[in-house]
């Protein structure tokens, strides 16, 4: 080995050893805290959650017509209207309404109306020119 | 675990990357130390390159081997500061008429000359080297760094010595 080439192993090892400080990563403007990496992505979240949001309203439409309550509801306007038309107007607001309940209130509600109804029906069924032409389907 | 694109499951930018930093860091100082000349700069470069793979994490954390990433990018980083650098100088040369040879003196101990004479060769021979003596890479490696064939990185190795013996030689004439 040449004198050069002595020269140039030993520079090399004696650069190889000379001690090295890591700084700290936020020392470089870098945070590897767990709280933020292992966040979920806010796209994500917000996907999540409006995926969520259609489950819970999709349940909720299902069970409200499976109930059949939309024919009940019609039914005990039908009765409790004072004409037709008024049973026409007051029909789907009635629905939307009943619509937002939870389907403990709903049947609570539904069922106290279906006995008022049955009542009223009762009473102007016996009353001459009622003009109620039909009874309730319930029974 | 990537599910929808997103890494689930440990941290991309935690552990893995500190651990990396880690291992990585002094050993890239020293490359870009041999490539800048002064411990300073070097330290900013190898704290750059560093932020950068931070940045890339996603993509470069997968690479096979990182840490050759890294160093290619310290290595562009030096050679571009040593061609900045050295316009700087021979401007102030011009203003103050002033002689300069080329030696960064901050502080550090060592074959101080034997470095700046090696940052006169041509980038490719002072990356050759550099990789070779100061890394103690094989040339498999110092190739895989460059992007070169093995055969022509034995032939930048081979210019590159005796062009650094030719200048030592030469400076100690003087």
């Amino acid at each position: 080995m040449s004198e050069f080439d002595r020269r140039l192993h030993h520079a090399a090892r004696e650069l190889r050893e000379r001690p090295v400080d890591v700084p700290p990563l936020a020392a470089l403007g870098i945070d590897t805290s767990p709280r933020r990496t292992s966040q979920m992505p806010a796209v994500l979240a917000a996907s999540v959650l409006v995926l969520g949001g259609l489950v819970v309203f999709a349940t909720g439409r299902a069970h409200f017509d499976q109930s059949g309550r939309p024919a009940e509801i019609a039914d005990v306007v039908a009765v409790a209207a004072p004409t037709p038309t008024a049973a026409d107007r007051m029909r789907d607001p009635i629905v939307r309404r009943v619509a937002t309940l939870s389907p403990h209130d709903e049947i609570v509600l539904v069922s106290a109306t279906r006995q008022a109804a049955v009542a009223v029906s009762n009473d102007e069924s016996r009353s001459p020119g009622a003009h109620v032409q039909r009874a309730p389907r319930w029974s | 675990v990537r599910v929808l694109g997103v890494r689930w499951g440990g941290s991309p930018r935690g552990d893995g990357f500190e651990r990396f930093y880690r291992a990585h860091y002094a050993p890239v100082v020293r490359l870009a130390y041999a490539l800048a000349g002064s411990r300073p700069v070097a330290e900013e470069l190898a704290q750059e390159a560093f932020v950068t793979a931070h940045a890339r994490w996603s993509d470069v954390g997968d690479f096979d081997r990182p840490d050759l990433w890294v160093r290619r990018v310290v290595i562009n980083r030096s050679i571009s500061y040593r061609r900045r650098e050295a316009t700087e100088r021979r401007v102030l040369e011009q203003l103050h008429d002033r002689h300069d040879d080329g030696v960064c003196v901050d502080g550090d101990r060592g074959d101080d000359e034997l470095w700046a004479a090696m940052r006169e060769l041509s980038p490719r021979q002072a990356e050759a080297l550099a990789l070779f003596y100061v890394e103690d890479q094989p040339i498999s490696e110092v190739a895989r760094i460059l992007g070169l064939g093995e055969e022509t990185v034995k032939t930048h190795l081979k210019r590159g010595r005796t062009a650094l013996a030719a200048k030592l030689t030469s400076r100690a004439e003087r």
